[in-house]
């Protein structure tokens, strides 16, 4: 039934929404609001960013920035324009996002937790093998018409942004790694189906662009409950590892999150987890409305005083078996991270 | 109250509603938080005029999101394009409950304003169509028939999405 499916859709599509804890003016230039009508706005505005501002949010740091890079990167023009915006596509070729060259340096500009001011957050040279940059560049497939396969959770994703410069001597290619799920990568001529902004962001954290050989996942990620882990786990973890478990079995990403890590995501994703941890009844049932890409996650802790611990389970609940729940800090990341799968996985 | 404090506390009592509504008319976040304040700024300006009434005060904002929201769609300016083609593919294999869902929300957002406001109303708000018609200002009987109409381009399109 077609009303059943838009009830379905519709449900499903609320939690993109945004919330009056967000909700924020925005500058009117097309017409002129009587003052008292202005003053009112801000009233109510101010009354309903209370909460937001005591949710301690706060402009994003980038984990790495380097002068000279940031110089190389653009301020964006308008909030509108920043998904799919590049600065100059005068090099940029029409049959692939980039030439069948190795660059000779390779820029990652961040437009973090779209401030919508258009100034770059950060700018990182990249290091390492920069042939590998072209060789995934020009792996992406054009984009197809006629279909969107766009994840229910588009909204979670955080609204970074990057760009991607990338120079063959004087020539320079722009590439856009937009921040929406639903947008593939391009480089103004060539538009791409494929999203790179995974790899942009994973790139921009690490200073390399392939770093998977650098964080293999410890043992495996089977489905599996360390016999020595407390039935609560305290929150003073070190690190977390997590692997993000996917249909089809057998496929799995992984992700280590060291301490500065995890305090960077609590910041850029507080006001989704609160959306999230919102829709988890009190008695941690797991919803059933969420959608079902990841299917179930592991969470290693790592401990400086204590063995380190193990929780397997569905992460939209965080309970394993055995009845092991996530609690406190560590359970609070946790969602946040789970926030984040959809954007991880792909 | 003030009015200033009775639009403040419909904001922290029924704002995440109102905001949701616009979400689900505009399909777009800063259109949305745009329709509510522009509402909000039309319901002031009304109840500055003639003190709102205490018990349906919500009912009368969520009618001016939804009005506001279809005199945008009159004006709309000449940089809005409305187009068929989405931008780009994501990403494949994902579960088809979830294709489904994006293929309906899809084709919502290509109906006619009236209708997709009619379809918001009936499904997500629950609304009966006699509200529904009070709400946008026709008869009942336009309601059914804008629902008609929205329900059978669904179906088209949802048919066209299964063919392809």
């Amino acid at each position: 039934m077609i009303e059943d499916e838009l009830r379905a859709t519709m449900s499903a599509h609320d939690a993109e929404a945004p919330s009056a804890t967000d909700f924020r003016p925005h500058v009117r230039r097309d017409r002129h609001v009587p003052s008292i009508v202005g003053a009112v706005i801000v009233v109510v505005l101010v009354v309903a960013g209370v909460k937001w501002l005591q949710t301690g949010r706060s402009p994003v740091t980038p984990t790495r920035a380097t002068g000279q890079a940031v110089a190389d990167c653009p301020t964006l023009p308008r909030r509108a324009d920043l998904n799919l915006w590049v600065p100059d596509r005068s090099r940029a070729p029409r049959h692939s996002l980039v030439p069948d060259h190795t660059p000779t340096s390779v820029t990652l500009c961040a437009y973090l937790h779209d401030s919508g001011i258009g100034t770059p957050t950060g700018g990182t040279r990249l290091d390492g093998n920069l042939a590998a940059v072209t060789t995934a560049l020009r792996a992406a497939r054009p984009a197809r018409s006629g279909g969107l396969a766009c994840t229910l959770n588009a909204s979670a994703t955080d609204f970074d942004n990057y760009l991607i410069r990338m120079a063959f001597g004087s020539a320079v290619v722009w590439v856009s790694a937009p921040g929406s799920h639903c947008l593939g990568s391009t480089n103004g001529r060539f538009s791409s189906g494929t999203n790179l902004r995974i790899d942009a962001a994973q790139a921009y954290r690490y200073g390399r662009w392939d770093t998977s050989t650098d964080y293999s996942p410890p043992g495996n990620c089977s489905l599996s409950v360390d016999p020595h882990a407390a039935r609560t786990l305290p929150p003073a973890a070190t690190s977390m590892t997590i692997c993000f478990a996917r249909t089809p079995p057998g496929r799995y990403t992984l992700y280590r999150f060291e301490r500065a890590q995890l305090d960077q995501v609590d910041l850029r994703l507080a006001a989704k987890y609160d959306r999230y941890a919102a829709r988890v009844p009190p008695n941690r049932a797991c919803p059933t409305d969420l959608s079902p890409i990841a299917t179930w996650m592991t969470v290693h802790l790592d401990y400086p005083d204590r063995p380190d611990a193990v929780v397997v389970g569905d992460p939209r609940c965080m309970r394993g078996p055995g009845g092991l729940v996530l609690t406190g800090a560590a359970a609070r990341q946790a969602y946040l991270l789970f926030a984040l799968a959809p954007t991880y996985l792909h | 109250m003030q009015l200033d404090e009775v639009i403040a506390d419909l904001m922290r009592t029924s704002g995440d509603r109102l905001l949701r509504l616009a979400y689900q008319l505009c399909h777009d976040r800063a259109a949305a938080e745009d329709l509510v304040q522009e509402a909000l700024t039309r319901v002031y300006g009304s109840w500055l005029r003639r003190a709102p009434a205490v018990d349906n005060r919500e009912a009368y904002v969520r009618r001016a999101v939804v009005n506001e929201y279809l005199r945008r769609r009159r004006l709309r300016s000449a940089s809005e394009v409305v187009t068929d083609e989405v931008p780009d593919r994501g990403t494949d294999g994902f579960d088809s409950r979830v294709v489904e869902h994006d293929e309906v929300w899809r084709a919502l957002a290509l109906l006619p304003a009236r209708q997709r406001a009619v379809m918001v109303l009936r499904y997500y708000e629950d609304l009966p169509d006699r509200e529904i018609a009070a709400l946008i200002g026709a008869k009942e009987a336009t309601v059914r028939s804008l629902a008609l109409r929205a329900l059978e381009s669904l179906r088209v399109s949802h048919r066209v999405e299964e063919r392809s």
